[in-house]
């Protein structure tokens, strides 16, 4: 950690007990869920899905072991004991199986599973699941040449997230459940189902929705009820006065939330988790996120103060609670999924700040609280953000900023000014775009939406490498693309251009098609009938999130390699194109040597000419056109839940494994290297500093990349030590949102620091690095994934 | 932009003559020859900057950590880690002045006349020129290109070198145009130059960073190569008309005593307005280029001064009633 922002003693020893306990934890496999759904399904096979899923959901809730952490204020476990992963056979039971003797062994995201475990899952859970999967179902639904396409070895875009796993990404309504208790919204979906018209078709098919949503609302009472008996059990054997009090204190708060309206701020945090925790028991989709959560739990925190039932040193100590218990929630991601979004990282994205409905700041003491609960704490969850905007307060903003430069990478920074106008152009109601949330890494989402935000990852850099080859892939030899015609007799970089948006838009659209299938599938094997709940139009239209319940429903897939792409556009039009130093056939031979013996020509072409990330115009509108490209063919389709698609352009760790899948390009890279991170430039190429990164990539149309940007921008500590170091940060973010930037983050660690984190992964468990979007442990990466960050060029301002 | 291709000049060292021709304002076209324009500055005036490196210096400090920038003329720089030892170079140069040696390059500097061509040939970026031509609406526009961060930070432009002294005209023509555009302006000198010159030099900077060093006559020529006499009495008339703040190079063994610093500090007591001070530890960052300019690096082997020396020094000033800051 290059420096502290808050002194040893000043933590609370609570808050360093439990930080410690989680990070000691060796993650394992726990059954438990796996086990009591795979029974329920077994009990419930003729009845309607979404009540065998409402069905199996209680049944866990019911049976589940009830864990409760000594010295932890909060209730609430997500399996048997502390950070372990429960499992979700309705989308892993396929790789559960085939892997199931990798996961305590592979690179990333290790997982420990008990030999007995191993056993149940294999002769009991597991068989009951063949051909039930979403990815069977889906895959099998597909037309042939776009499963194809899904399943290509060097495929050009991946839409495993959700083959893999449930939908996630929404901001649900916690208020809800905060304000009215469950016992009223089981009273209202009762009074909803009895006064439908069952004759009616339309309304016909609403019975059996409201009816899940009872047995969840009973079950989840119930399960809320047992953690009260089980902190009374121990209270009565406790004999330390203190935590048997506590003990005491949450039993008492467990039998009134979520079942009542949280009557102050210790109750609205239960209700709260006990809400959020049920979101990831559920479903096993990640970036489930609290949104606004300083709004929101702001009216309970205030009241608690004013009426004197806590002070504010009570309130920081139990926001802390809570604050680490994010980073308990797991799931066993397969193994190329963990490359991808490595660190079992979940993204549960808090975002503080911002304005208000009436567009003033929305900036309270609860947004400050929360900045000190991550400043007291080290883990990678909670994914905290914070919205900017003419009237942030400069303090809000040198705090937040002080504590990104500490080396954990978070907060990450929103701009209010993108992120309002562009939820506007596509439809969404001022009143709720000025309330957006981010969902998972950068994607601005209004409350009340089924993000599905990180649908897919997308490889244009692959689109390019099909452009120069004439649709036929360099790595496969098989043609994939379009026959956009020969590269060799391109004579413009117009030309060049045009065959990349052709291979463009034929991936898009059997992107698109594939998505779409794998919704309807997710819709009729995998409805969400808690998410439903907890989601205030769904309950209006008596319709599941998954079928389109919610008020606003996306699919965004992203962009990846918009620097290698912009690079090699640029290196074709001056080399070849403008300067005629060499053929477009002495590029192409090369490309298909990858480099060998041409490590001139390489140099050439690494060094030489001008690269994104530099302020240079020349390339700038390259990137500019790629991006244009990408984005108006995405945002031209619909999805299944009569919502828009919405283009992105990040790939959180992404660009390391879809680099495998690419070939040599004029930019330099060699084949299966990691692409460029997100919208930032090529690693190693931007020698122009930090402010010419930004405007570059604030060149970029960001109200067309409606599903936003991850701008990555790593600093040695030095650059940041000191008043200086973090004002200039501050000053780098107002001026990047001045210029209509979207999103900053920063990388605040040296290369010897994450290098000694390689060799020596004890000693550093507890340092976060932001694999580009979100938060993880740096210890828990793939080794590659570590060596691309290192790799990414320090700015020096020595 | 081009290369300097006119005939080498000897270097121009006593600072106190002829101001013009360096500048080149007898061309009309005012230019100046600069190694570097470094953005997001964090540390040469106030908010986030930029900064101009002109070449050219009548020092020759033994801790610098600039030596591209002490020469007048535009210099080769070769790096050799860059360099995948393919010979473009030498086929490129018309000169005969490149050789390999082992599985490097070598340049002989006295055949080499800086035409660049080797350069342009080089495939990788080891052999570069320090030092290029810029004329004055050039560097205006290149330097502006952050305004939207200064106008944020509270930042600006910064012109340092080198010596801005030894290209007055240009320096002042230059910070001219960038404060119509209202943009802050600075200029870090070392002082060395005929009044005038100096006063032409720092006419439109808004803040001027006057580097210090060595209090004792003997000591200052030994360690920088000139005397320190011209220095300290610039800064006094300097100080009395612009706004500025003395800048110490702590340098153990040669600025870090107690002695020097005290009597810098008398010197800046002695100045009306009160000016701050400011103490930069002295790094090694620097020595790798001495390498790739083939100089010899010859202050002998001296630690970064550790977190208490620097406090210590600081106290010498705040004793004082000096407002000090260390960078």
């Amino acid at each position: 950690m290059s420096s502290t922002v808050v002194a040893e003693n000043e933590i609370h020893w609570r808050t360093k007990q439990l930080n410690n306990e989680i990070l000691a934890v060796n993650p394992e496999m726990c059954v438990e869920r796996a086990r009591y759904v795979t029974e329920s399904y077994k009990e419930t096979e003729s009845e309607p899905m979404v009540i065998r899923r409402a069905k199996a959901i209680a049944k866990v809730l019911e049976k589940m072991t009830i864990f409760i952490q000594r010295d932890q204020l909060i209730a609430g476990v997500q399996a048997s004991s502390l950070r372990a992963s429960p499992l979700f056979p309705e989308t892993e039971a396929g790789y559960l199986e085939s892997e199931i003797d990798l996961f305590s062994k592979r690179e990333q995201d290790r997982l420990q599973i008990k030999p007995e475990v191993r056993k149940e899952l294999l002769e009991d859970i597991l068989p009951y699941w063949k051909g039930k999967g979403i990815k069977e179902t889906a895959l099998s639904a597909m037309p042939e040449h776009v499963r194809e396409k899904v399943e290509l070895e060097d495929q050009i875009f991946s839409v495993g997230i959700h083959l893999t796993g449930s939908i996630g990404h929404i901001l649900a309504d916690y208020d809800k459940v905060l304000d009215k208790g469950l016992v009223q919204i089981r009273k209202e979906n009762e009074a909803k189902r009895d006064s439908l018209d069952l004759a009616d078709p339309d309304e016909g098919k609403k019975y059996n929705f409201y009816q899940a949503e009872i047995i969840l609302c009973d079950a989840i009472i119930g399960w809320a009820r047992r953690y009260a008996e089980e902190a009374e059990r121990l209270a009565a054997e406790e004999t330390d006065p203190r935590w048997k009090s506590e003990l005491e204190t949450m039993a008492a708060a467990c039998r009134r939330v979520p079942a009542y309206p949280a009557e102050g701020f210790r109750e609205a945090l239960q209700s709260f988790w006990f809400t959020h925790l049920l979101l990831y028991i559920e479903q096993n989709g990640l970036a489930v996120s609290p949104g606004r959560f300083d709004q929101y739990m702001f009216p309970y925190y205030k009241k608690s103060i004013e009426d004197g039932s806590i002070s504010r040193e009570e309130a920081q100590e139990l926001l802390e609670c809570l604050w680490i218990k994010f980073t308990e929630i797991m799931r066993a991601y397969d193994y190329e999924s963990a490359k991808n979004f490595a660190g079992f990282s979940i993204s549960e994205n808090i975002v503080l700040g911002g304005v208000d409905e009436d567009g003033r700041d929305a900036t309270n003491d609860l947004s400050y609280m929360c900045l000190e609960a991550e400043a007291h704490t080290k883990l990678s969850q909670p994914n905290l953000s914070v919205r900017v905007h003419n009237k942030t307060p400069d303090r809000f903003l040198m705090r937040a900023a002080e504590i990104s430069a500490t080396g954990r990478t978070k907060p990450e920074f929103f701009n209010d000014g993108v992120g309002i106008p562009t939820l506007l152009s596509t439809g969404v109601s001022l009143e709720d775009a000025r309330d957006y949330g981010i969902s998972g890494c950068v994607e601005a989402v209004p409350p009340h939406a089924n993000g599905m935000t990180n649908a897919a990852m997308s490889n244009i850099a692959k689109a390019l490498e099909l452009a120069l080859n004439n649709g036929v892939s360099r790595l496969s030899g098989k043609q994939i693309g379009p026959k956009t015609g020969d590269p060799g007799s391109f004579t413009d970089i117009e030309d060049v251009i045009l065959a990349f948006r052709e291979q463009v838009k034929a991936y898009v659209r059997d992107m698109v098609i594939a998505l779409n299938e794998i919704e309807r599938t997710h819709a009729r094997l995998f409805p969400l009938p808690y998410f439903s709940l907890v989601m205030d139009d769904c309950f209006e239209q008596g319709l599941d999130i998954t079928e389109g319940g919610a008020r606003y429903n996306y699919t965004g897939p992203q962009a990846v390699g918009l620097g290698d792409v912009a690079d090699s556009l640029a290196a074709l039009k001056k080399i070849v194109f403008e300067e005629k130093k060499y053929s477009m056939k002495q590029i192409l031979d090369a490309l298909e040597k990858d480099f060998e013996g041409e490590e001139v020509l390489h140099q050439i072409l690494s060094n030489k000419v001008p690269k994104w990330g530099n302020d240079d115009d020349y390339v700038d509108e390259l990137a500019v056109e790629v991006v244009d490209i990408f984005c108006d063919e995405v945002s031209q389709y619909r999805n299944t839940r009569k919502g828009i698609y919405r283009p992105g352009v990040y790939s959180v760790s992404a660009n390391v494994p879809l680099g495998v899948h690419v070939g040599a390009l004029p930019n330099g890279k060699k084949a299966r290297q990691p692409l460029a991170d997100g919208v930032a430039p090529v690693h190693g190429v931007e020698l122009s500093g930090p402010t010419a990164v930004v405007k570059s990539v604030s060149k970029l149309n960001h109200e067309k990349i409606t599903n936003g940007t991850i701008l990555n921008q790593k600093f040695t500590p030095k650059v940041l030590e000191g008043e200086r170091g973090k004002r200039g940060l501050a000053n780098l973010i107002r001026s990047y949102f001045d210029l209509g930037g979207w999103h900053i983050q920063f990388n605040v660690v040296s290369a010897d620091t994450l290098r000694a984190a390689q060799r020596d992964p004890e000693k550093h468990k507890g340092l976060i690095i932001r694999v580009a979007g979100y938060s993880a442990f740096f210890v828990e990466l793939d080794t590659a994934v570590q060596d691309d960050i290192i790799d990414r060029t320090e700015a020096e301002t020595i | 932009m081009t290369l300097l291709t006119e005939p080498k000049r000897k270097p121009y060292n006593t600072g106190l003559r002829d101001p013009e021709t360096v500048s080149g304002s007898h061309n009309r076209v005012l230019k100046a020859v600069f190694t570097n324009l470094q953005r997001y500055s964090l540390h040469d005036g106030p908010g986030l900057r930029t900064i101009l490196f002109l070449k050219g210096c009548p020092l020759s400090c033994l801790w610098c950590s600039n030596p591209e920038t002490q020469n007048f003329q535009p210099e080769l720089l070769y790096s050799p880690n860059m360099c995948i030892g393919c010979g473009s170079c030498l086929q490129a140069c018309g000169y005969g002045a490149v050789s390999v040696q082992g599985k490097k390059m070598a340049f002989d500097k006295g055949k080499c006349t800086v035409c660049g061509d080797c350069v342009d040939a080089c495939p990788t970026a080891a052999v570069s020129v320090a030092g290029k031509l810029i004329g004055v609406d050039e560097a205006v526009e290149a330097l502006e290109a952050d305004a939207v961060f200064f106008r944020r930070s509270g930042g600006g432009v910064t012109i340092s070198g080198g010596e801005p002294s030894q290209h007055p005209d240009f320096t002042a023509e230059v910070l001219k145009k960038l404060r119509k555009r209202g943009i802050h302006t600075a200029v870090e000198t070392c002082g060395y130059a005929e009044v005038r010159r100096l006063f032409r030099t720092v006419e439109y900077a808004d803040l001027v960073l006057y580097d210090l060093k060595i209090a004792d006559p003997e000591g200052h020529k030994k360690a920088t190569g000139a005397d320190n006499a011209v220095i300290l009495e610039n800064a006094k008339k300097i100080s009395a008309e612009k706004e500025i703040i003395f800048r110490i190079p702590v340098i153990p063994g040669y600025t870090d005593s107690k002695e020097n610093l005290t009597a810098i500090a008398r010197l800046v007591t002695g100045i009306k307005r009160q000016p701050e001070v400011h103490l930069l530890p002295y790094h090694a960052f620097g020595t790798g280029k001495y390498q790739g300019i083939g100089k010899e690096y010859k202050l002998p082997e001296v630690e970064p001064p550790s977190e208490e020396k620097m406090q210590e020094c600081k106290r010498i000033f705040e004793d004082k009633k000096i407002a000090v800051k260390l960078l």
